[in-house]
């Protein structure tokens, strides 16, 4: 009883359909199926509103439009034109991540990215894809990236170290922000939910509060996907100039 | 013949003419939208700088421990890539606010 009401509880990943292939488990948990639902809800969602195709978009049309020409104008600022074959990624992601954020604050389902491992394969994607690029655009010259120009040799010993801790700590920032601010903000709310039962008909102070919250947290669920998407393109934007 | 080079020019100064308002308009939206989008502009920044501080302490503390996990030289290289962690994090945070500063 207690421990079905734990805080923490809204986050355990069971399985719902048991799959083994060589003594590897793919089961389908409903973290699986949160994911599969939010790729299905998204291609649904941008094949139906742009299909039409009117010049005046209706609601569903400029909700689309609105959300690719933000990330379009993301992309083009932060990678300039050059960047701008990025584009389909960094809305992919964005879209991705958005939708999981806002079908978590459903009640009773799941939120795919309070998960760190989620968020952290997410984000080493992005990692690999800026190293990989780095090093096919500038060659051996991407190594610059751990010493700059003009930096004296004798503080080499002290600045490479800390350039590559720096570096390496990049996709563990981008999975750890947006797994915590999920995480956060679901058991805060959880707690909350508890002291509306305890405090009886004084539960109505904690309740309001809970109201209040789902909006912060509905801001943080669209803010979160839209940092992610930003600092997708700055990483991806220092390797295209690792000198600055 | 004349007639047809005056239809010509016509044509190319109607070109020219539509084409400097393409790069016009696209001018003024591109304008509209920058601005609409500084809105949101300076949160990614903070939250760029707090989880960096952070996660620059977790990586350096991680790459030490398993430095230390191979060459047996048990809390030393754990102490000294911690260190390194801090001041990469603050070293980090430092450069991101610089580049914060030019929005």
């Amino acid at each position: 009883m207690t421990e079905k009401h734990s805080p923490l509880d809204q986050f355990t990943i069971h399985r719902i359909f048991e799959m083994k292939i060589g003594g590897i488990d793919i089961s389908l948990t409903n973290s699986s199926l949160m994911m599969i639902a939010v790729l299905i809800i998204l291609n649904a969602f941008l094949i139906y509103a742009t299909k039409k195709k009117s010049i005046v978009p209706g609601r569903l049309q400029s909700l689309a439009e609105m959300s690719y020409e933000m990330i379009y104008n993301t992309t083009k600022d932060n990678l300039g034109n050059d960047g701008k074959r990025f584009f389909p990624l960094v809305y992919t992601l964005f879209m991705f991540i958005l939708l999981c954020n806002m079908l978590g604050l459903i009640p009773y389902s799941f939120t795919v990215t309070s998960h760190i491992i989620i968020t952290f394969a997410l984000a080493f994607g992005v990692f690999l894809l800026a190293t990989v690029l780095g090093f096919v655009m500038h060659g051996h010259k991407y190594l610059r990236l751990f010493l700059p120009k003009g930096v004296p040799i004798f503080l080499a010993p002290l600045l490479v170290p800390i350039e590559i801790v720096s570096y390496i700590s990049r996709p563990i920032s981008l999975a750890v922000r947006l797994a915590a601010n999920m995480m956060a903000g679901h058991t805060m709310i959880k707690v909350f939910a508890g002291f509306v039962v305890a405090l009886g008909i004084f539960g109505i102070a904690p309740f309001l509060f809970i109201v209040l919250l789902y909006i912060l947290e509905t801001l943080i669920a669209f803010l979160q996907a839209y940092v992610f998407a930003v600092l997708t393109c700055l990483y991806l934007s220092d390797s295209f100039h690792p000198e600055h | 013949m004349s007639d047809q080079k005056k239809v010509d020019d016509l044509e190319n100064s109607l070109k020219g003419l539509s084409k400097k308002l393409d790069s016009i308009k696209a001018h003024n939206i591109n304008e509209e939208y920058s601005h609409k989008s500084k809105q949101f502009s300076g949160f990614p920044y903070a939250f760029k700088i707090v989880s960096e501080l952070f996660a620059n302490i977790l990586v350096g503390g991680a790459i030490g421990w398993t430095l230390d996990y191979f060459f047996n030289t048990k809390p030393t290289l754990l102490i000294i890539f911690l260190i390194i962690g801090f001041i990469s994090g603050i070293y980090t945070s430092y450069k991101s606010s610089k580049k914060f500063a030019k929005y």
